[in-house]
């Protein structure tokens, strides 16, 4: 009667001992592992740290504006190149070729047309830029003069190399225009 | 009791008895297991709110050591920051071939002596430092050398990565990490403390273009120094703050006393007429004056041993518009005559000129105003002298007459988002719309036409204060000032911009005042930070706008009359 229980004893003891040791050793592993974990972390953390140190030193302002005047067409932004959407003039559909705006009531009506046109034309979001211009190449055409400022404001407005007819088109889908 | 045992004999009796006691002992060690037990599951179930604070607060993760917090600007950008650097020391005695270790040296970090090294690398000690602070480049190059012997001690620097972009605000630390001036010294135990990155109210690109606009000017009138103040007029904060000449705060040991004295908050100066926007103020609000009342300005004042004069004569009866428009000393002294010292020295105190400012720096001069206010006195603070103040009072106090006549203490923390701003009111809104009024009269029509910008609404004062030297006044030592609220009929911001001893030039017409010198680096400022703060331009003749800035009060009837019999 007695030798049963003690093997049972003996099994559970073995092995809640075994289970113990395993545990044990599984915490030391990665109780190293954690450790080596957070000393990663702490140098990444430092690596961060000087980056961020020399990216603040690589963009003082008057660092920036020295490069952009030596590399780039740029000058601060004005106030006479801000302008607000109403104070552009009203665009007017372009006349039929068969000379149907003899109906002078019709102009709301194609006006409209035009506009629902555009609307629903599968115009992409942002037209592609022109492609990257290298020092040696001659200058692109551009109609507005950049207004990128020198300093970064919150939105930079996309115009280089776009015509009025394109900005006109994105404000009559709602986008453009001063912010 | 044993003995008893052997003395009964009796096993039964024996028996009984250890069962009993075993039963006991095996109570006690029950109960005490039970006592564990009971323990065990009160720590690891039932579990008090306090306990659980104590056990989430032991952080796993690493986290880099800061010896202080950086500093940042108001958009988040790095104005100051500790780094570990690494400074290379040597053990002689581990150095086989000194001549060899001193060329590879040499070829890493040239700035160093080859001789000097060998004798370094050859003397008898175990410890000699070679080179302190180096950058990681240089730390990796000497690395790869392997040479045996060389080591590196890690120290916290302070670098401050814009150089002297926003010196005076920030300071600078000692060797120790100590505070020893601006931020760095008025939050240095905070700095020490915390983890976040402490952010300013400065904006480095503000910071800039006033920087650069104004060592423009300095040097274009070849003034001693100056300089220059952008102020949120509905907030109180600081966005820009520049004095000039200025020092690198990563070597301060290099800057001169001049170079480090704050001209801004520390310098206290008499600014002269800019003075006579609070004089207008206090006239309109407490009624010694209206927009229509008019002084006879047709001779100057002559009072004890002083003469009070006009720098543009127009000699005849002035009505207000007009005493500020042609910033007349005689039509101001005698409506601060009106007003009375006291009502004047009340509402000089309640908008902040008779104690140091709020700001955060323990550079701050304290005014200096006289100790009895006479009526000389009074007459001659009507127009900015025998008072002196910092230019950051000027600022805040201007902030306070125009914004609708609130003042709140300067700041030059950001301040949070939807977080209450502290304020008094000192002017009623319809004297701030009167001083608005005429601010953009001086800059339409008046002495500080130079600092008008097209479509952002400058309005402003002129100033032009000779320098007090040993009790007597110079007259080539001039302070000229300029301070300009825009877009003026619903100011956002305060700009202020200050010459120290700018000398006359052909471009001015020999003249050093601050209409001339001041008032177009204000303009010109005032055009370039607009559009980088978001600020679009306005239609200067919209009707809206024209008729918040026209003047209520043309000249009356009476004064009409007045001025008829004066000529």
């Amino acid at each position: 009667m007695r030798r049963p229980a003690t093997i049972v004893l003996l099994t559970l003891a073995s092995g809640a001992g075994a289970a113990l040791f395993h545990v044990s050793y599984d915490v030391a592993e990665l109780d190293d592992r954690l450790a080596t974990l957070n000393r990663q972390i702490v140098a990444d953390q430092e690596t961060v740290h000087v980056l961020r140190a020399e990216w603040s030193f690589l963009n003082q302002p008057a660092r920036l504006e020295e490069l952009s005047g030596r590399y780039l067409d740029l000058r601060p932004l004005n106030g006479s190149q801000i302008a607000d959407a109403t104070a552009l003039p009203v665009r007017l559909p372009v006349p039929n070729k068969d000379g149907d705006d003899a109906d002078r009531q019709g102009v709301p009506r194609t006006a409209l047309a035009a506009i629902t046109a555009e609307l629903a034309g599968p115009q992409p979001l942002l037209k592609p830029l022109p492609p990257a211009r290298s020092p040696a190449r001659a200058p692109v055409r551009t109609t507005a003069r950049s207004v990128t400022p020198l300093l970064p404001l919150a939105k930079p407005i996309p115009v280089v190399g776009r015509s009025l007819d394109d900005v006109l088109a994105d404000l009559t889908h709602g986008r453009g225009g001063p912010r | 009791m044993t003995t008893r045992i052997r003395m009964d004999g009796a096993g039964k009796t024996a028996l009984e008895t250890a069962r009993s006691r075993l039963l006991i002992g095996g109570g006690l060690i029950a109960a005490a297991f039970l006592a564990v037990g009971i323990r065990l599951v009160d720590v690891s179930i039932i579990e008090t709110p306090e306990q659980t604070r104590i056990a989430s607060h032991r952080t796993v993760a690493g986290q880099m050591r800061m010896a202080r917090a950086d500093i940042v600007d108001r958009n988040g950008i790095l104005l100051a920051t500790s780094l570990g650097t690494a400074s290379l020391y040597a053990d002689p005695h581990k150095i086989r071939n000194p001549q060899r270790a001193a060329r590879k040296l040499i070829g890493v970090l040239p700035e160093l002596s080859e001789a000097e090294l060998v004798a370094q690398l050859s003397s008898d000690r175990s410890f000699v430092w070679l080179d302190r602070n180096l950058t990681p480049r240089e730390q990796y190059d000497v690395n790869r050398l392997g040479v045996p012997g060389l080591d590196f001690r890690y120290e916290d620097h302070r670098v401050y990565p814009n150089g002297t972009l926003g010196a005076h605000v920030l300071g600078f630390t000692g060797v120790d990490n100590l505070g020893l001036a601006g931020i760095e010294q008025s939050f240095d135990e905070n700095l020490k403390a915390r983890r976040e990155p402490l952010p300013l109210s400065i904006d480095i690109r503000v910071q800039e273009i006033l920087h650069r606009e104004l060592a423009a000017q300095i040097e274009k009138f070849s003034a001693i120094g100056g300089g220059g103040i952008v102020l949120d007029a509905n907030t109180g904060e600081i966005v820009s703050l520049v004095s000039l000449p200025d020092f690198d705060p990563n070597d301060p040991a290099g800057a001169d006393e001049d170079a480090r004295f704050n001209r801004m908050t520390l310098g206290v100066y008499e600014l002269g007429s800019v003075f006579k926007i609070f004089n207008h103020a206090i006239a309109l609000e407490t009624g010694a004056a209206t927009m229509s009342s008019a002084y006879d300005a047709s001779e100057p004042i002559r009072i004890a041993r002083f003469t009070i004069n006009d720098f543009h004569p127009e000699n005849r009866w002035l009505n207000l518009p007009e005493i500020f428009k042609y910033s007349s000393n005689i039509g101001s002294a005698k409506m601060a005559l009106d007003i009375g010292a006291q009502t004047q020295k009340k509402f000089l105190s309640d908008l902040g000129m008779l104690r140091r400012t709020s700001i955060e720096l323990p550079e701050q001069g304290q005014p200096m105003y006289p100790a009895t206010w006479r009526e000389i006195n009074t007459m001659t603070i009507a127009y900015g002298h025998g008072i002196a103040v910092s230019p950051l009072h000027l600022a805040n106090a201007v902030a306070a007459v125009v914004n609708g006549g609130i003042l709140h203490p300067a700041t030059l923390i950001r301040r949070a988002r939807g977080a209450a701003i502290p304020g008094t009111r000192i002017l009623s809104a319809k004297t701030s719309r009167q001083m608005r009024q005429l601010l953009r009269l001086v800059v339409e029509d008046g002495t500080g036409r130079n600092a008008d910008t097209p479509g952002y609404l400058v309005g402003g004062k002129t100033g032009t204060a000779e320098k007090q030297v040993g009790g007597r006044y110079r007259r080539k030592a001039l302070i000229s000032s300029f301070v300009a609220a825009f877009p003026i009929h619903a100011p956002r911001y305060i700009v202020v911009a200050m010459l120290d001893e700018p000398k006359g030039i052909k471009d001015s017409y020999g003249f050093a005042t601050g209409g001339w010198t001041a008032a177009p680096v204000v303009g010109r400022i005032i055009a370039r930070i607009a559009p980088v703060m978001g600020i679009a331009p306005f239609d200067e003749q919209a009707p809206q706008i024209r008729h918040a800035l026209a003047i209520d009060a043309p000249a009356t009837l009476e004064q009409r009359r007045r001025r008829v019999a004066s000529n």
